[in-house]
């Protein structure tokens, strides 16, 4: 019996042998499937299990760790709270800056759009001011989830904003028209100046209602420049033309700005030329939200 | 029979604990001891010389599943070698220690080297010097390992000494 089963066994394994090269190759996939198969998904599986619960044990760690620093920061937080109450600095709602990737472009008659996705979740507000380091280029028009939101360039033909001119505060209301922009509500009689800056203003464009409902911006943000001014002969306005300081022409990284609060204007520093700084500033430079 | 099926299921675990994760941690440089042939001969001395050539043919079919141009030839080996340990387990003193490493030594070097030989053969590779830094090396490791397995499947009730 022992001799009848091993020349069984010998018999079969020598015809596996004589197989050519591609049958046996076939039979050895077949055999894989049937008896090697079962046994490699479990030792694959207790593998992944064991290198599962090393990356679990390292990932409660890196947590642990995480939420230390969390209830310290938070600690911290309060400390300083405590101490900004306690010497008597003012509740400022702080403004902030969210990174934003333009992700598409939509034009028709009545708007310019851009569509942007941030790289945070952001709670979006309508008007929310869109900047890059130059200056104005839109506001929030609605958000369409946590990080994306549709974006009215400045450009786009319904498009208006209060500004007010940086050197005097003197207030406006910015329009695009053609490839410029005008500034209307600005008497015949008040002064203005080619090159002037305009910036943002919290007064709103519309009128009545609540105002506290009514969507602001901060100000101070850098708009545009005034380019040309003209006197109407009849027209108790005057007639004023400027260009976008930011270029919204091609945008790939925008900012939208976060809280409220104004943005600080700084004096350019006094050239070398002219220690005394005795001209009056000509660009008022936006460095940083207040 | 259901006792030889619980045996060869219990050794089959056994083997496959051995080949997969304790031979890896026991490689020095290449060389690893045959946790397979280990078990091939405590089934054979345990069930007997049939069970052991069947057992022997299907682990041999198992190894040979992932060498294709060799396929049949780790059935083949593993087959005579239960038949031959077999027939040799009638003629030996069961439980000295010396005795059972000079078998599984015996069997592993007969083993590999047949099959180095063919391999070195189908591929025109060299002989000598592997049989020498690996198949040796490996087949003692293998008879020390051998010995240490013997202890445990007496342990587990798998092998008796007064078979």
């Amino acid at each position: 019996m022992e001799q009848l089963t091993l020349a069984v066994c010998v018999f079969l394994a020598l015809v596996m042998l004589a197989l050519p090269i591609h049958e046996k190759t076939v039979v050895a996939g077949v055999l894989s499937s049937v008896l090697t198969s079962p046994m490699t998904r479990t030792v694959r599986f207790v593998t992944d299990m064991s290198s599962l619960r090393a990356d679990n044990v390292r990932l409660q760690a890196q947590v642990t760790a995480l939420e230390t620093d969390v209830a310290g920061a938070a600690r911290l937080h309060r400390e300083r709270e405590r101490w900004r109450e306690a010497l008597g600095f003012l509740e400022l709602e702080p403004s902030r800056l969210v990174a934003c990737e333009v992700e598409r472009l939509r034009v028709d008659r009545q708007a310019i759009l851009i569509k942007v996705r941030a790289a945070q979740p952001v709670s979006w507000r309508i008007h929310q001011p869109i900047v890059t380091n130059e200056g104005l280029v839109g506001r929030v028009v609605a958000g369409e989830s946590p990080v994306e939101a549709w974006i009215e360039l400045i450009t786009s033909p319904g498009f208006a904003v209060c500004v007010e001119v940086a050197r005097t505060g003197l207030p406006g209301i910015l329009r695009p028209k053609g490839g410029t922009f005008t500034l209307t509500l600005v008497g015949r009689d008040e002064v203005v100046a080619v090159d002037d800056i305009l910036v943002t203003s919290d007064l709103t464009t519309e009128a009545g209602g609540d105002r506290s409902q009514i969507p602001t911006m901060p100000r101070g943000i850098p708009v545009a420049r005034i380019s040309e001014v003209g006197t109407g002969g009849f027209t108790i306005f005057k007639s004023i033309e400027a260009e976008a300081v930011a270029d919204v022409s091609d945008l790939e990284v925008v900012f939208v700005v976060l809280g409220g609060g104004d943005w600080f204007l700084g004096e350019p520093a006094p050239s070398p030329a002219d220690p005394a700084g005795d001209d009056p500033p000509t660009t008022p430079v936006a460095t940083g939200p207040s | 029979m259901s006792r030889t099926l619980l045996t060869t299921i219990r050794l089959a675990l056994l083997v496959l604990l051995g080949e997969v994760f304790i031979a890896p941690m026991l490689t020095f440089g290449g060389i690893s001891p045959d946790f397979t042939l280990i078990g091939l001969v405590i089934l054979t001395w345990a069930e007997g010389t049939i069970v052991g050539i069947m057992g022997g043919f299907v682990l041999g079919l198992v190894l040979d599943s992932g060498v294709a141009n060799l396929l049949g030839l780790h059935a083949l080996l593993k087959s005579v070698g239960a038949f031959a340990v077999g027939r040799f387990r009638k003629r030996m003193v069961p439980g000295v220690a010396l005795v059972e490493a000079g078998v599984v030594s015996l069997l592993a070097l007969t083993h590999d080297g047949i099959r180095l030989i063919v391999s070195a053969v189908m591929s025109d590779g060299p002989i000598i010097q592997p049989f020498l830094l690996e198949v040796l090396p490996s087949a003692l490791m293998t008879a020390v390992f051998g010995v240490l397995l013997f202890r445990v499947a007496e342990l587990v009730g798998i092998l008796k000494r007064s078979n």
